[in-house]
């Protein structure tokens, strides 16, 4: 968001992957304006675990 | 990203995958995290060729939060160092157009050749080249074949190739493991393509045979090495 829209609140509505309950985060650059729940947590498997033998540069 | 009330809700979740606590932070450490430079960069349309260079920002960004990714930056490789031998000679002998048009040639039947044999070129030094490969059977007969077409301009060549894990740095390649290769490539005789103890053996059943050379010093590297010449 910091980067995709700068300068403009940023709203997201969810909800948990466990329970279906709703998560709600607003957001303006890096700063977080809401958060509920204050403990909603993100599970992001990156990218950059899987190895690079794939990606390009050096197969 | 998959957002989750608590930590205790994302460990129940099925598709939780047990060793990954690393990907788990709450919402707001994450913005931090992905207000890193890196992810401006996400909408150029060189980003997927850049990314690995924005690695680091990243990387830095997770630690701070106790965080850390994998080492996908450490890889095994195989690497081959090209070198034209006598080059400052051959350059002063022919004059500097003539040099120039011959490396031309040179570089073209290099790059050709690694790419045919499924290598990547990671930087040409001069009068050389760098390459990776997975396959050292592959690198070994790249630097085989280059060695032929170089012959057909007029240049000799060494080569030396070894395996080992490499640290992945951004388009370049760092590590123990590329200057073993490089001092492979400096101790190879005048027209061969030497390799380590690793490489004979990665490469068995492969039908390539070798020549002992015995063990050397390699500048720089500890211990002594076993190298061979490849007899392709």
């Amino acid at each position: 968001m910091r980067w995709l829209f700068p300068g403009q609140e940023v709203s997201i509505e969810s909800r948990c992957l466990d329970c279906g309950d709703s998560i709600r985060v607003r957001m303006r650059d890096e700063q977080i304006l809401e958060i509920t729940p204050e403990a909603a947590v993100g599970y992001m498997p990156s990218p950059f675990a899987r190895s690079r033998a794939g990606s390009g540069a050096f197969n | 990203m998959n957002l989750f009330r608590s930590e205790e809700h994302v460990r129940r979740w099925p598709l939780y995958f047990q060793a990954a606590d690393d990907y788990v932070m709450p919402v707001a450490d994450w913005a931090e995290v992905f207000s890193v430079s890196m992810f401006r960069h996400r909408l150029d349309n060189d980003y997927l060729a850049r990314s690995p260079g924005y690695l680091e920002d990243y990387r830095q960004a997770l630690l701070a939060k106790g965080k850390a990714i994998p080492s996908p930056d450490r890889v095994l490789l195989t690497v081959m160092f090209t070198d034209i031998v006598d080059s400052t000679r051959q350059a002063a002998a022919l004059g500097d157009g003539a040099w120039r048009t011959l490396l031309e040639q040179h570089n073209d039947v290099t790059i050709t050749q690694i790419g045919h044999y499924g290598g990547t070129v990671v930087k040409g030094m001069g009068d050389g080249f760098m390459a990776t490969f997975t396959s050292p059977t592959r690198a070994i007969r790249a630097a085989a074949a280059i060695q032929r077409a170089a012959a057909d301009l007029g240049v000799q060549l060494r080569a030396g190739i070894h395996s080992g894990e490499c640290e992945v740095a951004g388009d370049d390649l760092a590590g123990i493991a590329v200057h073993i290769a490089n001092r492979v490539a400096a101790a190879a005789e005048v027209g061969t393509v030497f390799v380590t103890e690793p490489v004979r053996i990665a490469v068995t059943g492969s039908g390539i045979d070798f020549h002992d050379h015995g063990e050397y010093a390699l500048k720089g590297v500890p211990g002594s090495w076993q190298l061979h010449s490849a007899m392709i």
